[in-house]
């Protein structure tokens, strides 16, 4: 492992997960696709910090790391909506945010100190006060598998404009998402394909090359979470 | 599967029981000065009442009913009723027509005449179809429901066997409210075999808690999209108590028929064309009055109040899109309809009548018939 990797809960109810990490080599790691905006804190050894905002990603990114970086990070929960972004523009892309000094960065045209992993539901809590994060009620109830009285097409117009994917690629990217998770607790391929509703295994291994950028054998050796 | 003939036969003890039940009914007071602000108010309901023991002819409704050749089946141990005329044009489409909430099959009583024989309608020639109107589980007489599960995935899947049984190999759908959603699942589950799904919807559609996006609206227009939620913010009521609670609402809904009633004719007030009055301005009070009897006889009140239960206990079928034609029509003059059901003009079909409202089948069938053909018209029928 080239990384030591930690998370925690966050008590706000737009965070999947709060993360950190922190470098042990150079390298790229391949991320997985992914429904959910990121933001990531890096401060480099030599003491540099830099923000990087993520949008969603509909398909592997690679993403490098330095030996000594410290990194911490948010993973929102699909169907968050930064308030005064779009995510045309942000589907698979990562920008760095702003900063005017070295402990300050610029979001949603507020410039914010830079937070800790310790105190980051603080900075959470701030933005959900000044009104800039937002759930699209109807994504987010879809994905959380709950009924939702509305078309299959309007669905997919709420998914456009909250994820930038269609609901059919962002559930096989869940799917192939949570196809890992399982294979990493060692439930044996053919029943994780069945469990997820693949067609086939060579089906599963397509969609788990295309999304995780490794096969499911591939991904149980790596052992790495996604 | 099994189909059987079947014949509306209410018995006389049944019908005398339902007299009683009115004539017997416990009225409760009113706060005066309050019309149907608080509901259905008072005067008007026991007017209506003293209408359905003194002058609706129940068996004389039945009759008219059982002039259309109605079936029952027998599907994963539910009882699916259903009517089925055949055209005698060898070119008649397949049509399935789905109804929704407070109604029944017999909102599509008038169209199925014009329909399935459009010359002798007196409408004109016209394509003809081969109709086929299930009663949802639950409601009409297909009830009770002898399990749990059956939202409208299960539905359509069962409506999409009955329709091969029939001999229907491609067919086309169409509904409104529930129905609407029937037809959407019959997209995507019968694919290709949908020649194409002709749903009719109302203002009242973009006004709930899950409307389509309206990020592309204009400021005016997101004013007056708030003012139309906030206008049926109060109208709702009745989906939480029966999503919720089923069990228990079902216990008055089945003992009072002046209770049925008012849960439904109340919605009626509400849903029908704002330019009429009183329900029965805008729907015959004898087909009115039937739909009331059918819930009556049937317990549809209960079953109404379990699939509202299903519905909203059900997952998302989400992930799954179609690709088959998709026409809208709305009755109810609003732009806002269109401006966010389809923004970019894409549908296969919309077109728009300033009067009629929920329950176009009853309110406008005459308009309802005629989107029908000219949808189907353009789309390949061929098996």
């Amino acid at each position: 492992m080239s990384f030591t990797y930690e998370e925690k809960l966050s008590s706000s109810a737009y965070v999947d997960v709060v993360w950190r990490t922190e470098d042990q080599t150079d390298g790229t790691y391949v991320a997985s696709a992914d429904a959910c905006w990121d933001m990531v804190f890096i401060k480099s050894k030599d003491g540099k910090s830099k923000v990087l905002l993520s949008g969603p990603s509909s398909n592997v990114t690679f993403v490098p790391y330095s030996t000594g970086n410290k990194n911490f990070g948010i993973r929102f929960k699909p169907g968050l909506i930064f308030t005064n972004i779009l995510v045309a523009g942000m589907l698979n892309a990562t920008k760095a945010l702003p900063m005017p000094t070295d402990d300050t960065f610029v979001l949603q045209g507020i410039t914010w100190n830079l937070p800790t992993y310790e105190n980051i539901d603080e900075f959470l809590t701030r933005l959900v006060k000044n009104g800039l994060l937002r759930f699209d009620p109807v994504v987010r109830d879809v994905v959380e598998n709950k009924a939702v009285k509305m078309s299959a097409r309007s669905i997919q117009r709420h998914f456009a404009m909250t994820i930038g994917m269609s609901p059919r690629r962002v559930k096989q990217i869940m799917s192939a998402r949570k196809a890992v998770e399982l294979l990493l607790q060692g439930i044996p391929l053919a029943e994780v394909s069945y469990e997820l509703g693949y067609a086939d295994l060579p089906h599963m291994i397509r969609m788990l090359k295309r999304f995780t950028g490794y096969t499911p054998v591939e991904n149980k050796l790596r052992g790495e979470q996604i | 599967m099994n189909i059987r003939p079947f014949k509306i036969t209410v018995p006389q003890k049944e019908l005398k029981d339902l007299q009683d039940r009115i004539k017997d009914t416990r009225w409760p007071g009113e706060i005066a000065g309050e019309g149907w602000k608080r509901g259905m108010p008072l005067d008007y309901t026991k007017k209506l009442a003293d209408y359905w023991l003194t002058k609706f002819d129940w068996r004389k409704q039945e009759a008219k009913l059982n002039k259309f050749p109605q079936f029952v089946a027998e599907i994963d141990g539910q009882t699916i009723h259903f009517l089925h005329v055949r055209s005698s044009d060898p070119n008649a489409v397949p049509l399935l027509m789905c109804h929704g909430y407070p109604s029944s099959f017999v909102d599509f009583l008038h169209m199925i005449d014009p329909l399935v024989d459009p010359a002798a309608s007196g409408s004109g020639a016209g394509r003809a179809f081969h109709v086929v109107v299930p009663s949802l589980p639950g409601f009409g007489f297909s009830t009770p429901v002898t399990g749990k599960g059956w939202e409208i995935s299960r539905m359509a899947k069962a409506f999409d066997q009955i329709m091969r049984q029939l001999g229907y190999e491609r067919y086309g759908v169409h509904g409104g409210d529930i129905g609407a959603g029937i037809c959407e699942q019959l997209c995507i589950q019968a694919g290709e075999r949908i020649i194409g799904s002709l749903v009719s919807t109302d203002p009242g559609a973009i006004a709930t808690e899950y409307t389509p996006p309206t990020d592309h609206l204009n400021d005016d227009e997101k004013k007056r999209l708030q003012q139309m939620q906030a206008a049926r913010r109060e109208d709702f009521g009745y989906i939480q108590i029966q999503a919720t609670r089923p069990q228990t609402i079902a216990y008055s809904l089945t003992d009072s028929p002046v209770g049925q009633m008012a849960w439904i004719v109340e919605k009626f007030k509400e849903w029908t064309d704002p330019a009429r009055e009183l329900p029965e301005d805008a729907v015959d009070i004898d087909l009115l009055l039937t739909n009331v009897s059918i819930y009556w006889f049937g317990r549809g009140g209960a079953g109404a109040a379990h699939f509202l239960y299903e519905s909203m206990h059900a997952a998302a079928a989400w992930g799954q899109t179609h690709n088959r034609p998709q026409g809208f029509v709305t009755f109810g003059n609003e732009p806002l309809v269109r401006r966010i059901l389809d923004p970019e003009h894409k549908l296969a079909y919309w077109n728009e009548h300033d009067r009629g409202g929920h329950f176009p089948a009853m309110e406008a069938p005459e308009q309802l018939v005629g989107d029908i053909r000219t949808f189907f018209q353009g789309l390949n029928s061929n098996t």
